[in-house]
C-alpha cells in the first residue's frame, strides 16, 4: 500500500514540476507583450514612455533576465504570492483567483458528479430495454456531441428570453448585496440553474452512452451468462455488471475532470458567470502573464488533486488493484 | 500537452511555408526580368502623354482616380494578376490589422481588403491576438492597421498630435504608428500645441497648412468616425438625451472619462418614470439606474492615476473625483466646474479659482492645496503619473490663497493644457500626501475620499458589477442647481453581446453602452432608444484611422498611400460592416464638433 502511492507521489510531484514549468513558460512565448498593453492609452509623450515602460517592468519584474524570472516565480509560488495581474492591475492573482473559485465549485461540482451519477445509472438501466434504447439513446448522442456553448444560448433564449423564467447573467441579481438572507440565496440558486442544467445535459448524454454501452459488454461475459443459468435475479446480474462497467467510466471521470474547465469557460462567457473560466478567457486576450499562469496553475493542482481521489477511489471499488498491491509488496 | 502539439505543426507549417516561399521567389526574380523590360516601355508612353493628374485634397471613394494615381507613379500590373506591381516590379504583398475579437472593425478591414483589391492593390485582411496586434502597432512592425485613441476634444491638437506624435522612437505608443517623418508638419503641429485655445484664426490657419500636407502626403487615411454606442430602454428612467427638440442634450454615456463629458448631465436630466415599483431586492428599483458595456472588466482599483485601467471601474473619474472644468463634445465649450473661474493673465501665467464650500465625502474642505498637490504630483513621480511631460513647459504653482492658484510656465503648450483641465482629476492632499510612490502610482486605493455625485459602495461590487451611491451632500446641488437622480447606480459587465442585448430588451438594464451590431433595427421597431432616430443613430465618439507603415515599401511612396485613399470604400464600411451605425469620416479626420478647424 505504502509502496504503491509512494510511487503515485512521486509522478505526481514530477508532473507537477513539469506542468507548472511549462505553465510559466507559455505564455511568454506567446507573441506581443503585457507591459505595452498596460500602457496603451496612455496620452505620453515619446521621450517619456520608455521611462514608463521600464517603471511598470521593474513592478511587474520583468526587467530582469529570464532564468531569474524562473527561478523568482517558483520562490514566490512557495509563499503562496502568484504575482500581480497586468489586466487587472493592481490586483494581486491570487486575489482575483480566490474571488472567481467558489462560482466554479458551486457550478462545476455539482455538474460533474450529479451527471455522473446520473447518467451511469441511467445507461445502465437503458441498456437492454428496447424502447429506452430507440428513444433515449439518439438523444444522449445529439446531447453529448452539442457544443456547450449552443445548448447554452439555447437556454438563455428559450428559458431565459422568452419565457422569462430564468435570468441570463450574473450569479446572482444585479438588484442585491451578498448576504446571508433567503431572497439572497434564491437569487444565487436562480442564476445557477442554466449555467448548470446547460452542463450536466452535456455531461449525461456522455455518461449515459459510455456506460449503456460497457453494460452490454459486461452482460455477454461469461460470470453474467452463468450467474443467468443459475438462476439468478435480473436485478443481481445486473448489480455484478454494473460494479465492473463502472470502473472505466471512473477513469474517464478522472480525464474529463481535466477537461471540463474548457466546457465551464464557454458556458460561463455565454451566462455571464463569474468563474475562472471567464480569466482565463480575458487574461489569455490581454496577454497577462501572471493571470494566465494562476488560472492553469490553479486548474493543474485540481486536475492533480482529482486524479489522486481517483486513485484511492479505485482501489476501494476494485478489489483487483488492492490484490495487486499486497501481491507488490509480499 | 496539446500545446505541446500545436506548437510543433506551427513550426513545421512555417518551415513548409518557407520552403514553398523560397521556390515562388526564384520564380517571381524569373518574371521580374521580363516585366522590367515592359515597364520601361510602359513609361516612355506614360511621359509622352505628361498630363499632370488633377487629385482631389478631399479624398473620397472612388476607383478610377486610385487607378489612374496608381498609373502614374509607376504602378502597373504586368503579370496579369490583376494586382499591380511596384515600379520596380517587384511583387506588392501588403495586410492590413485588426484585433481577433473586435467584430466590427473585422469586418471594416475586410471591406478595406476587398475594394482596394478591386484597384488592384495587394491588401489582405488579417487578425492577429489583442497583445500580438498592440505589439506591432506600437514596434511599427504592421504594414496596415486601425487605430481609434483620439479621444474627444476641444482642440484640433490632441487628434493631429496622436497622428503625427514626434520624435520618432523605438517604441511608438501613442501616436504616429506608421512612423511618418516630416519635420515641416511636426513643426506645424508643435506651432498649434502653443496656440492659445482661443485664437480660431490662428488655430485654423495652422490646421490648414496641417491638413494639406497630410491630404498630399497621405500618412494615413482618416475613414470613419467611431459612434458613441448607446441605446437605452426608457421604462424605468425617462427624459434621456436626444436629437428631438424638446429633448436634452448631453452624451448618454459611461465610458471612462465620459462622465466628465456630459455623462454627469445626463444623470442630472433623468427623470424616474411613475408607477415603477420598488420590488423586492436591495437596490430600489424605481431608484436605480442599471446600465452595462462601459466597465470592460471587473473592478480592479479606484486609483484616477493608473494607465488603462479606468475601463474598469469607470466612474472613479467623474463620479468620484472631480476635474476643475468640463467639456461638453455637443457644443464645444469648457464650463467651470471645481473651479469657479480660469484665466490667462498674461502668455505665461493662468490664474485658477475653485468654488468656495466644497467639501470631501469626509467633510473635510476642497481647497488650492488639493489642486496644488494633484498637479504636482507630475513633478514628484515623472515614471508614474500621465501628465508628467505638462512639467516640461510648467514652471511652478503659487498658491495666492485658499482657493486661487497661480500657474507659472516658461513657454506654455495652452492647447495640451487645456485637455488637462478637464482630464486631470484632484484628489484629496490629506489623504494621498502620506502615501508612498507605489501607492500613488500603482496603488488600489481601497475607500476612497472624492468629492463627487457618487460614492463607491465597496458592499456591492461584484465580480460582475460596480455599484455608486449617491452623495446626498454634493456640493453642485447648491452650487450648480445640478442634482443627479439615480440613488443608486450598478455598472454591470457582460462577457456577452448576446446577453447585453436581451438584458435591455427586457429592461433589466436601463442604458447600454455596448456597441450592438443591428441596434438599427430595434430602434426602428421602438424596442430601444437612440439619440438619433435614424441613420447614424449615434453620435461620434473618435475617428478611426488607417494606420500606414510609411517606413515600407511602397507604402513610403506618397503616390501610392494616396491612391489607396481613393481605393477604400467606406460607403461600404458605414452600410455593410457597421450597418448604419456610423458616419464617414471628414478627411481631415477632424470630428464634427472642431469641423470649423476643417481648412484645406
Amino acid at each position: 500500500m505504502r509502496r504503491y502511492f509512494g510511487r503515485k507521489i512521486v509522478v505526481y510531484l514530477s508532473t507537477f514540476f513539469l506542468a507548472v514549468t511549462i505553465d510559466w513558460a507559455i505564455p511568454r512565448f506567446m507573441p506581443g507583450n503585457p507591459i505595452l498593453n498596460l500602457l496603451t492609452r496612455v496620452a505620453g509623450r515619446p521621450e517619456t514612455v520608455q521611462h514608463m515602460y521600464n517603471y511598470y517592468s521593474r513592478i511587474f519584474g520583468l526587467d530582469i533576465p529570464v532564468w531569474k524570472q524562473y527561478i523568482n516565480f517558483w520562490i514566490a509560488l512557495f509563499h503562496g504570492d502568484l504575482g500581480t495581474s497586468v489586466l487587472m492591475f493592481p490586483q494581486k492573482v491570487t486575489a482575483i483567483i480566490m474571488r472567481a473559485v467558489p462560482y466554479d465549485i458551486f457550478l462545476l461540482v455539482p455538474a460533474i458528479l450529479l451527471s455522473f451519477y446520473a447518467g451511469n445509472k441511467f445507461g445502465a438501466f437503458a441498456a437492454r430495454t428496447k424502447w429506452l434504447d430507440n428513444t433515449v439513446l439518439p438523444l444522449g448522442y445529439m446531447l453529448t456531441a452539442t457544443p456547450y456553448m449552443w445548448l447554452g444560448i439555447l437556454l438563455a433564449w428559450s428559458l431565459g428570453i422568452v419565457a422569462g423564467i430564468f435570468p441570463i447573467a450574473g450569479a446572482y441579481g444585479f438588484n442585491l448585496q451578498p448576504s446571508l438572507s433567503w431572497v439572497f440565496i434564491l437569487s444565487l440558486l436562480e442564476h445557477w440553474f442554466l449555467p448548470f442544467v446547460s452542463l450536466f445535459l452535456v455531461y449525461f448524454g456522455g455518461w449515459a452512452i459510455g456506460m449503456r454501452n460497457m453494460i452490454i459488454y459486461e452482460l455477454e461475459a461469461d460470470y453474467s451468462h452463468y450467474l443467468e443459468a443459475l438462476g439468478a435475479p435480473r436485478s443481481l446480474v445486473r448489480k455484478y455488471a454494473y460494479r465492473n462497467a463502472i470502473l472505466p467510466q471512473i477513469t474517464g471521470l478522472a480525464l474529463q475532470l481535466g477537461v471540463v474547465v474548457a466546457g465551464a469557460l464557454v458556458t460561463e462567457v455565454v451566462f455571464s458567470y463569474p468563474g475562472i473560466g471567464y480569466w482565463i478567457l480575458q487574461a489569455i486576450q490581454n496577454q497577462d502573464y501572471f493571470l494566465i499562469q494562476g488560472c492553469f496553475l490553479f486548474i493543474i493542482i485540481m486536475v492533480l488533486i482529482a486524479n489522486f481521489i481517483i486513485d484511492i477511489v479505485y482501489v476501494i471499488v476494485d478489489p483487483r488493484t488492492r490484490l495487486g498491491m499486497v501481491g507488490g509488496s509480499a | 500537452m496539446k500545446k505541446v502539439f500545436i506548437w510543433l505543426l506551427v513550426i513545421s507549417m512555417i518551415v513548409v511555408f518557407s520552403l514553398v516561399g523560397c521556390k515562388e521567389e526564384a520564380a517571381a526574380e524569373e518574371e521580374e526580368e521580363m516585366a522590367e523590360e515592359e515597364v520601361a516601355e510602359e513609361e516612355e508612353m506614360a511621359e509622352e502623354e505628361a498630363a499632370p493628374l488633377d487629385i482631389p485634397l478631399g479624398f473620397s471613394y472612388d476607383p478610377a482616380m486610385a487607378a489612374a494615381i496608381l498609373a502614374d507613379a509607376g504602378y502597373v500590373d504586368t503579370d496579369g494578376d490583376g494586382l499591380v506591381e511596384a515600379p520596380d516590379g517587384s511583387k506588392i504583398e501588403l495586410t492590413v490589422t485588426c484585433p481577433f475579437g473586435w467584430t466590427d472593425w473585422m469586418e471594416a478591414i475586410s471591406v478595406i481588403s476587398s475594394s482596394a483589391m478591386e484597384s488592384g492593390i495587394n491588401l489582405v485582411a488579417e487578425t492577429p491576438d489583442y497583445g500580438a496586434w498592440n505589439t506591432a502597432l506600437m514596434d511599427g512592425t504592421f504594414n496596415a492597421t486601425l487605430n481609434n485613441w483620439a479621444s474627444l476634444s476641444n482642440t484640433p491638437w490632441t487628434l493631429y498630435n496622436l497622428l503625427f506624435r514626434h520624435p520618432i522612437v523605438d517604441l511608438m505608443q501613442s501616436g504616429n504608428f506608421g512612423r511618418y517623418e516630416n519635420q515641416e508638419i511636426f513643426d506645424l503641429v508643435d506651432q498649434l500645441a502653443a496656440t492659445q485655445t482661443d485664437d480660431i484664426a490662428g488655430m485654423q490657419d495652422i490646421c490648414g497648412q496641417i491638413q494639406t500636407t497630410m491630404l498630399t502626403e497621405m500618412p494615413m487615411i482618416p475613414l470613419w468616425y467611431n459612434g458613441l454606442w448607446s441605446q437605452w430602454n426608457d421604462s424605468v428612467w425617462s427624459n434621456w438625451p436626444s436629437s428631438a427638440e424638446d429633448a436634452p442634450k448631453s452624451l448618454p454615456t459611461s465610458w471612462s472619462g465620459y462622465w466628465q463629458l456630459g455623462g454627469l448631465t445626463t444623470l442630472a436630466n433623468l427623470e424616474p418614470v411613475e408607477g415603477v415599483e420598488a420590488g423586492t431586492g436591495t437596490y430600489a428599483r424605481n431608484e436605480t439606474l442599471y446600465m452595462s458595456g462601459a466597465a470592460w472588466g471587473a473592478f480592479s482599483d479606484l486609483n484616477p492615476f493608473l494607465p488603462g485601467t479606468k475601463a474598469n471601474s469607470t466612474g472613479t473619474i467623474g463620479l468620484l473625483y472631480e476635474s476643475l472644468f468640463q467639456y461638453d463634445p455637443l457644443t464645444n465649450e469648457m464650463t467651470p466646474f471645481l473651479a469657479e473661474s480660469g484665466e490667462w493673465t498674461d502668455d505665461s501665467t493662468y490664474v485658477v479659482k475653485i468654488r468656495d464650500g466644497i467639501k470631501w465625502t469626509d467633510g473635510q474642505t476642497l481647497d488650492a492645496n488639493d489642486v496644488k498637490f494633484t498637479f504636482e504630483l507630475g513633478q514628484t513621480y515623472p515614471g508614474g503619473i500621465w501628465y508628467a511631460p505638462m512639467w516640461d513647459y510648467l514652471d511652478s504653482i503659487d498658491l495666492v490663497d485658499d482657493l486661487t492658484l497661480q500657474f507659472n510656465f516658461t513657454a506654455p503648450l495652452y492647447q495640451e493644457f487645456s485637455n488637462n483641465l478637464y482630464n486631470i482629476f484632484i484628489v484629496p492632499e490629506h489623504i494621498w500626501a502620506s502615501r508612498t510612490e507605489e501607492e500613488i502610482t500603482a496603488g488600489i486605493n481601497e475607500n476612497p475620499v472624492g468629492s463627487g455625485a457618487y460614492e463607491w459602495d465597496a458592499a456591492g461590487v461584484g465580480p460582475d458589477r460596480n455599484v455608486w451611491t449617491k452623495n446626498n451632500d454634493w456640493w453642485a446641488i447648491d452650487a450648480l442647481g445640478m442634482d443627479v437622480a439615480p440613488n443608486k447606480i450598478v455598472d454591470i459587465r457582460f462577457s456577452s453581446n448576446n446577453v447585453a442585448l436581451g438584458s435591455i430588451l427586457k429592461g433589466e438594464v436601463d442604458l447600454s453602452n455596448n456597441f450592438l451590431p443591428g441596434v438599427a433595427e430595434l430602434v426602428n421597431k421602438g424596442y430601444v432608444k437612440s439619440y438619433f432616430p435614424e441613420a447614424p443613430y449615434m453620435l461620434s465618439a473618435n475617428t478611426a484611422v488607417l494606420f500606414l507603415n510609411t517606413t515600407i515599401a511602397p507604402m513610403n511612396d506618397a503616390a501610392f498611400r494616396r491612391a489607396l485613399a481613393f481605393a477604400i470604400n467606406t460607403g461600404d464600411i458605414v452600410n455593410v460592416a457597421y450597418a448604419n451605425l456610423v458616419k464617414a469620416a471628414d478627411p481631415s479626420g477632424l470630428l464634427p464638433s472642431l469641423s470649423t478647424f476643417n481648412n484645406y
